[in-house]
Order: C-alpha cells, then structure tokens, then sequence
C-alpha cells in the first residue's frame, strides 16, 4: 500500500480518525508523517511525534494500542528507544521516565494505581523541606514575638531565619549548578 | 579462581525461629536503588557496569559497612551461588555470569546486596517467621549508609526511580513464604489468590515467578510500589499476611473435625517413606515433608520438638544437597544424597 499523500513510498504509519460517527483512515509513509507533524510545530516535533501526530489527528494516544510512531523515539539521555521498552520492559535509564513520560505514564497509572509518590524521599530533598518547615515555624515565633513587643527575642529569631534562608539559597544555587 | 564464601552449611540460619513460624517460614524484604546519571545494567555497556560496580563498592567501604564483604559474582562458585538463590539471598536472573555483577553480603547471611541486577542495586533482608518490619529496617539502614556515597535516581513526582515501572515508587517489595496445606486440601487457594489479586498481593510458587508450587509453599507479596509510603505497604502486607495464617489456622481445626484420621493417616504414610526411602527428588520430598508438618502442627503425630522444619524444607534443595556432600551431584547422587540426609533428621525424631 502506498502513502496517501506521497503516492511514493509504502505506507507505514496507519492512522483511524474517529469523529462523532464517522470513520476516517489516513495510511501514511514515515517521511510524510514526519512532515506533517514538523510542519504543525517544529520543536515539538522532535521530542514527540506520535503524540503529536496523535493530537493532530484528533485522537487520544492511549486508545492507539500499537503506534510504529512511538517506536521512533529514543531517551535523549542514553538513546533507548521506546521500542526497545516494548520488547524488554525495561528501561535503559533514569532519563527514560521523561523521555517517555506520555506513553509511560498511563501505563504506569494501570500497573500501580498511582502516579503519585507518598514515599520516603532522597536525603537532599528531606534537609529541604525540613528547612522549610522550620523556617515557617520560626517565622510564626517572630509574629508572635513582635506583637507581644519582645524586640530582643524577635532579633534573635530574625537572624535564626536569615541563617537558615542563607543556607536554603546556597542549596538552590547548587542546584541550578548541576543543572 | 572460584571460591567457597558458604562455609558453616551445619548450622543453617533458618534454624532460628521467628514469630508465626509455624506458618511462616521467612519473611523478605527488596528495596531497589540506582545512581543517578547512569544507565541502567542491561543497558550499560561493560565500562559503565564496572563503573557502576566501583561507586557502590567504595560507597561500602566508606559508610560504616565492615561487616559486609564483595564478591564478583565471577568469582564464586556455581554451588554456592546456587545456595544464595535456594536462600533466596540472590534472583535466578543473577546467575547468568556478566561483568560488573556482584554481591554484598553480610557476615551473617541476612542481608545481601545484588549489584548490576536489573537495577544498580537490590537491597535485601531475609529473616526467619513474619518479620516484615524488621526486615524493612534492614534494607534501609544500608540504604541509609549507601546514599552517603552516590546520588540516587528519584524524581520529586514518582519516587525512586527503577528499571522496570512495576517497582518505581517506593521500590520496595514485601514478601513471605508461607505453608498452606490445608488451603490447598480444602481448594481455596485459587479464591484467595484471586481476591489477593484485587488488593495488590500477588501469590506465586515457592521459587517466584513461574514457578511450580510444590509442597504448599507459597510467596506472598505486595504488587504495588507507587502511591502509597514504606509504611502503609509494610503494613498492608504484614495484616494480609496475618489474615492469611489465621485462614489456613481456621481451615486446619475444620479439617481435623472433618478428616482427622485422614490426615494423619498422610502423616503416618509420609512419615514411613521418608525413613525408608533410598532416593527421593526435591517435588516427593517436599510434599511429604508438608503432610508430616501439619500432622505434626496439628498434634496428630509427635516429634521431638527440636525437629526444625523451615530448615530441613530448606536444607533438600539441590545446591544445600550438593553444599552437605562437599561437591557437585549427579542428580541420582542428589537425590540418594536427600534421603540420606532425611533420614538422619527424622531417625532422630521418632514419633512417640
């Protein structure tokens, strides 16, 4: 079969377009569907093209079931390709989890129910939010100090604030350094 | 060079008892970690998989971790690392020989650490009877202890983050192994296998995934990893497990006013080939070994009560066999070997 568009190469990419009750299939080669989708956003394009694609057609990607388009894509990390997930159920790094964040993610929805973590987290992530809390905390304390008019104790906890605010920013600069 | 890291087979850890261990034999618990910033092992090169190995191993040495020792998997040999995975210590996907494997391994055999497994790093604590929490603390203080060394994958949204999706989250997987006799006699297991199903438990054969279930042994585990914190799923699975033991307590007391000369007419009959036996395969052994237990549990048949039988239905797998002979079997050596062994325990053990 050729390309609806091309009339050129064999169609490869085939794609059902379910409008309230009518039925419209577009049989399109690799090229040719790779134009439309850059034609429609060009950066895009690059990072998700079956989705886009998808979009363009007015169709939701879960009810796809077997999309040769998502098979194109690859981990920007480490090169994996979605297709390779397909055939080992692994993935080939912490990266793929954005990488393929639209296709993962109902898949991971049904596996746990859940697409939320409520677990423990990384120790870096833990000294954050503590600090976070106990700044909140301290500033409650100045609040109250200022209004009972204990200017002394209210200065100690303003610089008790500072140093821990002093210590969150550092953090963050770190941060956006590994970034 | 191969060596021998299995040393004191005479006394076995699985000879310490536990809560419920009349039911339950051991309890597990995995928690999977990886470094950030580097390829999971099936998709890392050799390079990356030494490398990966060298992170974990300097983060060993330099948290307060002296009482584990490294070993490369290459190095040890093929009947002890049968033995770790008969303990369940170490996966049966870990046994096929590939660079940059390894273990960790506690002096006391409780806890190991599967490095280049599917993930960088599996965490694992085995303790005899119901010993989830337990086991759980395990696993996270030398989770705790690693983290000081290398940055984990975790992402703010879905938690630690794991080679395959079915464990990201937590990454933390609970599981026992327990003896249902009765439930299997009574046919309920594929009911509560069912009703498991729909709560995120998941019942296997003794061995895991696709495996036989033999001699009433079950592993009953958590499903889900996401969603719901360390404790909630410690939980969660210690009250099913609870649940469970009670059912197959339950479904004991109604077969012994149902059938009791039955039962103990199994005994009786296993009793009598297992101290008579010349050869006997792992699949006999075990399943007559689970009828004189429950005769024994339900005080049909008396042993003296040091017989310890979490070790002996441990001690007849193949490689702790081949362990006790001091070299490989054929499997008609094996299998004279197991009676041999079965019958020294239970000569010891006449029934009043």
């Amino acid at each position: 079969m050729l390309c609806d568009k091309c009339k050129k190469n064999p169609a490869k990419i085939f794609l059902t377009k379910i409008d309230a009750g009518s039925t419209n299939k577009y049989n399109l080669c690799e090229e040719c569907a790779a134009e439309l989708a850059s034609e429609m956003n060009p950066t895009k394009f690059l990072f998700n093209l079956p989705q886009l694609v998808a979009e363009m057609f007015g169709i939701s990607i879960a009810n796809l079931g077997e999309n040769p388009l998502e098979d194109l894509l690859t981990c920007s990390d480490c090169g994996y390709s979605y297709k390779d997930f397909k055939s080992t159920g692994v993935l080939g790094c912490s990266n793929c989890y954005e990488s393929f964040s639209d296709q993962l993610e109902p898949i991971i929805k049904s596996m746990q129910n859940s697409y939320e973590h409520t677990g423990k987290t990384i120790k870096r992530d833990e000294d954050k939010t503590s600090n976070a809390k106990e700044i909140a905390k301290l500033k409650k304390q100045l609040q109250e100090h200022v209004l009972l008019e204990q200017y002394e104790e209210a200065a100690k906890v303003r610089d008790q604030i500072r140093l821990l605010e002093k210590d969150k920013n550092a953090d963050s600069r770190q941060k956006e350094d590994l970034l | 060079m191969n060596r021998d890291i299995i040393l004191d087979t005479g006394e076995n850890w699985m000879s310490v008892s536990g809560p419920e261990n009349n039911i339950v034999l051991t309890s597990r618990v995995r928690l999977a970690r990886n470094i950030a910033k580097m390829p999971f092992p099936n998709w890392a090169d050799e390079n990356k998989r030494v490398e990966i190995l060298n992170v974990v191993k300097k983060a060993f040495k330099e948290g307060d971790l002296s009482n584990f020792k490294v070993y490369k998997l290459d190095d040890i040999s093929d009947i002890d690392k049968m033995y770790l995975s008969e303990e369940y210590l170490i996966s049966h996907d870990f046994l096929e020989p590939r660079v940059g494997r390894a273990i960790a391994l506690r002096d006391d055999r409780h806890v190991c650490v599967m490095i280049n497994e599917e993930d960088h790093m599996r965490i694992q604590c085995i303790l005899p009877g119901l010993n989830i929490k337990k086991c759980y603390q395990e696993t996270f203080g030398v989770e705790q202890l690693l983290e000081q060394g290398m940055e984990f994958a975790f992402s703010e949204k879905i938690g630690f983050l794991t080679a395959c999706p079915t464990n990201v989250g937590t990454a933390l997987r609970a599981s026992a192994l327990l003896h249902l006799p009765a439930m299997v006699i009574s046919q309920k297991m594929n009911n509560l296998t069912t009703m498991l199903m729909k709560v995120g438990v998941v019942v296997r054969g003794a061995f895991g995934e696709g495996t036989n279930v033999a001699g009433n042994l079950f592993q009953v585990s958590n499903h889900i990893t996401l969603g719901k914190s360390e404790d909630e799923i410690l939980e969660n699975i210690n009250s099913i497990i609870l649940n469970i033991v009670e059912k197959e307590k339950n479904t004991r007391s109604l077969l012994l006013s149902e059938s009791k000369e039955k039962i103990m007419d199994n005994a009786s009959r296993a009793y009598g080939i297992l101290t008579h036996a010349i050869t006997l395969t792992y699949e006999e052994a075990i399943e007559l070994l689970s009828m004189i237990r429950m005769g024994s549990d339900l005080g049909l048949i008396t042993l003296t009560p040091d017989l310890n039988f979490n070790e002996i239905m441990i001690s007849i797998r193949s490689s702790h066999i081949a362990k006790i002979a001091g070299s490989k079997l054929s499997d008609g050596e094996e299998c004279s070997a197991r009676a041999d062994f079965i019958r020294s325990k239970l000569e010891l053990n006449k029934i009043h």
